[in-house]
């Protein structure tokens, strides 16, 4: 089994539908071309809806109105007092095994509960269903027209039976998404961290070494293990001895300074000591912030990134600029913007492609991006974010803090050319500061320590390079951290990022070749069915974009010139023709899990000649029975020249026909199987005195059971009969059967005994005078409910002329065979 | 960057399904912890029944390369 055919459909409460307690009904057949007819307003759209509700939850024109149009109240039928809609499905499968029925209902609020006879997955069925040619009207083939390129080639997409393949792709597309994959790893902001704990983890680093050469007096070796650097620490302080006792059995790290700063106070003057010892933290202090000035290279450099950052950026024109080109790029490469050096803003023409303009000023963006990254590494390398120590230690109170106003502009790459050189300026002042500070603390310290005794003012210098030194380290290893676990962090990032983008590239690359694989098969017999449809010297073309969504419609042929734009000369009739071609070609390749296509009022556009032919090549080129492969074919159509032509058809054994009656108020009447359904509304509407009601029943009760009379009896009916004039239809049928009758009679061989002879007479009289005369002439003041009762019963008794019982006796009722045998 | 040891395509003889699954296994042979982490969404992500749980898929892929990270080589100290 691999798909569904549709044997009936039941709706009650929904949109036009209102048929309270008593749903409205319709079957089909799977072995058939089935075609239903109404006129406008009777509610055929209402079936279309109604099934399109049940297989995708929606209904698109309602979906599309405004919200204030509340247009989810109108799924419901707004006279049916249950406020519930209900929706089945009789399904068969494709190998005649399994029958269900999927009901779908829907409530005032718009919950939807699904379920299914069988044991089936209702849901699952239904989302078989769901493919993009199940439901066809003129809106979708319109719109497969006018869609751009790309939503055209996303619709396509699901016709090439490639939809859910294009969703994963979209799916992979958003996941790998760089913007998306960013945001969600917050990689900016990890990276970020990388960048300043490299930096700290450098600065820590290099205080240490500063540290550790005041402690010890000498300087790191290449290659010294860090245990040995702390172990020569520890031992030069222990090495003092005022010192040693608060050393002992403590490794480096634990031996308090503050400890060793005041035993060297208790050893001497504590003020001038004290004041020593917050000399010496002063001075490294702003060692430590002039220490990190950029120097006069990494100036130079950020400076002319600046320059060429301004220059860049005023080429640009600004954001607004940036939308207009490429905004304008996108219309003038659009395929139907035929003349490129066209301005789409003021339909001026240039000499060249304006493509290439918008190109070229587009790329002067790239150069500010380009630049700015230079401008934001070089802010980095050359330690311009270590400025802030500086100025917290030389900027006055009362002075704005110029570094804190641009670091952030500065560190992402966006900082003028005039604002950097104020930058620089002001850098310079406070480092002119800080170093004059240095010479002076500098010089006080030298003047404090002549005062004090060598030995002790060693101690407390010393002391105080072991507690940077432990700070330094307590940093140092800080930064480390934060740098392994982020790179770490990054590393998996990256991992993931190379994974998705590997998915992504791999799979959208195979669901192109599917793509133009499936294409490639569609296209002749797309062209075939066009061919047949409009019978011209127009050859129809798809052109899928290598490697792009992108799907382009053009003419190969139109009468004599080639590759034309089908938009810009195909009528309304040659653009139906062109989509519908393109439908029935998919779907009679790439059919899913239905077996069954409903198509409302498709050929609005066209005459009746390519009605015809558009008829036929669903017929014999598409659906079942011609086609056994084939897909089951429902057409809804309000046409009443189309109608004759189902009528016509239904004489041949591979169509059926029916029509529906009533309104959304009351409700709908099929009239195939339950036209004894129709006959008792007649009665009733004739009993209330209804008489234009009832006389439109009657007429579509007269044409059924005629109809049926020329089907089972195989009356030959004249080809042109079904363009004939509307109110003179059913007059051709009954003349068509009164004369099929006179050629079998003088032929000697009519199956009618005398009586039913007689009585065909009678009752054709009856219906042509009372009724058939009336109505073809628009005097319907003419009838009344008599007359119009003994119509109904000319036209059982004008039926019972056809028929024999059998077996004899029974009471049961079979049409002759034809008009010669039983 | 991974290596494309084997190749995949899709193939018209196969249901949807089939094709990702068979798209899955080459998957695996590219990283096959992501790969199975992937595997357990891809079919949903096929659909278009709701909208994609992108936060969620990614959070899984990153925690399913704790799970067998060979590329992943310790950093040591030092500048």
């Amino acid at each position: 089994m691999s798909g569904w055919y549709l044997e009936e459909i039941s709706v009650e409460g929904f949109r036009g539908i209102n048929n309270e307690g008593d749903p409205f009904k319709i079957s089909f057949k799977p072995d058939h071309v089935n075609s239903v007819s109404a006129q406008n307003g009777i509610g055929k759209t209402s079936i279309y809806d109604a099934v399109s509700y049940a297989i995708t939850g929606g209904i698109p024109k309602l979906d599309k109105l405004p919200n204030s149009e509340r247009a989810t109240s109108y799924y419901l039928n707004r006279f049916h007092p249950a406020s519930v809609g209900t929706v089945s499905l009789s399904l068969l499968s494709d190998d005649g095994a399994t029958s269900t029925v999927v009901t779908v209902q829907r409530d005032s609020n718009g919950n939807r509960i699904v379920s299914a006879t069988g044991g089936v997955d209702g849901e699952a069925i239904l989302s078989d269903l769901n493919r993009e040619f199940v439901l066809l009207d003129g809106p979708t083939f319109q719109d497969f027209i006018d869609l751009s390129p790309q939503n055209r080639g996303r619709s396509f997409s699901g016709l090439l039976g490639l939809k859910r393949y294009s969703t994963l792709r979209q799916s992979l597309s958003a996941l790998a998404n760089t913007t998306t994959f960013n945001n969600h790893f917050r990689v900016g902001v990890k990276q970020d961290t990388l960048r300043q704990n490299k930096s700290r983890a450098k600065s820590a680093s290099s205080g240490l070494r500063e540290a550790y050469k005041v402690l010890t007096d000498e300087e790191i070796a290449e290659g010294q293990s860090g245990d040995e650097i702390l172990a020569k620490a520890h031992r030069a302080l222990a090495e003092i001895p005022i010192l040693a006792k608060i050393c002992e059995g403590r490794t480096f790290e634990e031996v308090d300074p503050s400890a060793c700063v005041a035993a060297a106070k208790e050893a001497e003057d504590s003020k001038s000591h004290e004041k020593l010892a917050a000399l010496i933290r002063d001075l490294a202090a702003l060692q430590k912030a002039v220490a990190a000035v950029p120097d006069d290279g990494s100036v130079t450099k950020l400076l002319s990134l600046a320059k060429d950052r301004d220059e860049a950026l005023a080429k640009t024109q600004g954001d607004i600029f940036q939308q207009l080109f490429a905004v304008g790029k996108s219309i003038v490469s659009d395929e139907n913007w035929h003349d490129k050096s066209i301005c789409p803003a003021c339909d001026r023409a240039g000499d060249n492609s304006l493509v290439d303009v918008f190109d070229e000023k587009l790329s002067a963006f790239d150069s500010v991006t380009t630049v700015s990254k230079q401008l934001a590494s070089e802010w980095q390398t050359g330690s311009w974010g270590q400025l802030a120590l500086l100025e917290n230690l030389a900027c006055a109170p009362d002075e704005v803090k110029l570094f804190a106003v641009h670091e952030r502009t500065g560190a992402d790459g966006d900082i003028s050319e005039t604002k950097l050189h104020q930058l620089v300026e002001w850098i310079k002042l406070l480092a002119e500061r800080a170093n004059n500070k240095i010479k002076e603390l500098s010089s006080e310290k030298s003047e404090l320590e002549s005062k004090l005794p060598d030995r002790l003012t060693v101690v407390v210098e010393k002391s105080e390079a072991a507690r940077r030194m432990q700070s330094e380290l307590f940093n140092y290893r800080m930064a480390k951290e934060i740098i392994k676990a982020t790179e770490d962090e990054l590393r998996r990032i990256e991992r993931v990022r190379v994974f998705l983008n590997y998915v992504k590239d791999k799979f959208s690359a195979s669901e192109a070749k599917a793509g133009t694989r499936r294409l490639a098969a569609i296209e002749p017999k797309m062209r075939e069915m066009f061919a047949a449809i409009m019978f011209e010297e127009i050859v129809p073309a798809l052109t899928k974009k290598p490697g792009s969504e992108e799907l382009s419609i053009s003419l190969a042929q139109f009468w004599s010139l080639k590759n034309i734009s089908a938009r810009a000369v195909l009528s309304e009739s040659f653009r139906n023709a062109f989509a519908i071609s393109v439908y029935l070609a998919a779907a009679s390749l790439y059919g899913g899990g239905a077996k069954f296509l409903i198509l409302d009022d498709i050929t609005s556009s066209f005459d009746s000649g390519h009605q015809v032919h558009l008829m036929e090549v669903i017929r014999r080129q598409f659906a079942r029975p011609e086609v056994p492969d084939g897909p089951q074919v429902i057409l809804l159509s309000h046409d009443t020249a189309l109608e004759k032509l189902f009528n016509r058809n239904t004489v041949d054994h591979d169509w059926w026909h029916q029509s529906i009656s009533g309104n959304a108020v009351t409700s709908l009447v099929a009239q195939n199987e339950t036209s004894d359904k129709i006959r008792t509304e007649i009665m009733d509407l004739l009993r209330l005195g209804k008489l234009s009601d009832a006389a439109y029943r009657l007429r579509h009760y007269l044409e059924f059971k005629l109809n049926e009379v020329i089907s089972k009896v195989k009356i030959p009916v004249p080809v042109n009969i079904v363009f004939n004039d509307d109110k003179r239809m059913v007059g051709n049928l009954i003349s068509a059967i009164e004369a099929a009758v006179e050629l079998n009679e003088k032929a000697g061989q009519l199956i009618l005994d005398q009586q039913q002879r007689n009585s065909l007479n009678l009752t054709v009289a009856a219906i042509v005078g009372n009724f058939v005369s009336h109505w073809s002439t628009g005097q319907t003041h003419m009838f009344t409910a008599g007359a119009l009762r003994g119509v109904v019963v000319a036209i059982d008794d004008f039926a019972k002329c056809f028929q024999y019982e059998k077996p004899a006796g029974s009471g049961i009722f079979e049409y002759y065979k034809n008009l010669s045998s039983k | 960057m991974p290596s494309d040891q084997t190749s995949f395509d899709i193939d018209d003889e196969l249901t949807v399904d089939q094709n990702l699954e068979s798209f899955v296994r080459h998957l695996k042979v590219i990283d096959e912890p992501l790969a199975d982490c992937l595997s357990a969404v891809i079919q949903n992500m096929s659909l278009d029944t709701e909208e994609l749980p992108k936060g969620d898929i990614l959070r899984d892929l990153f925690n399913a390369t704790a799970l067998k990270d060979d590329s992943a080589a310790p950093s040591g100290e030092g500048d």
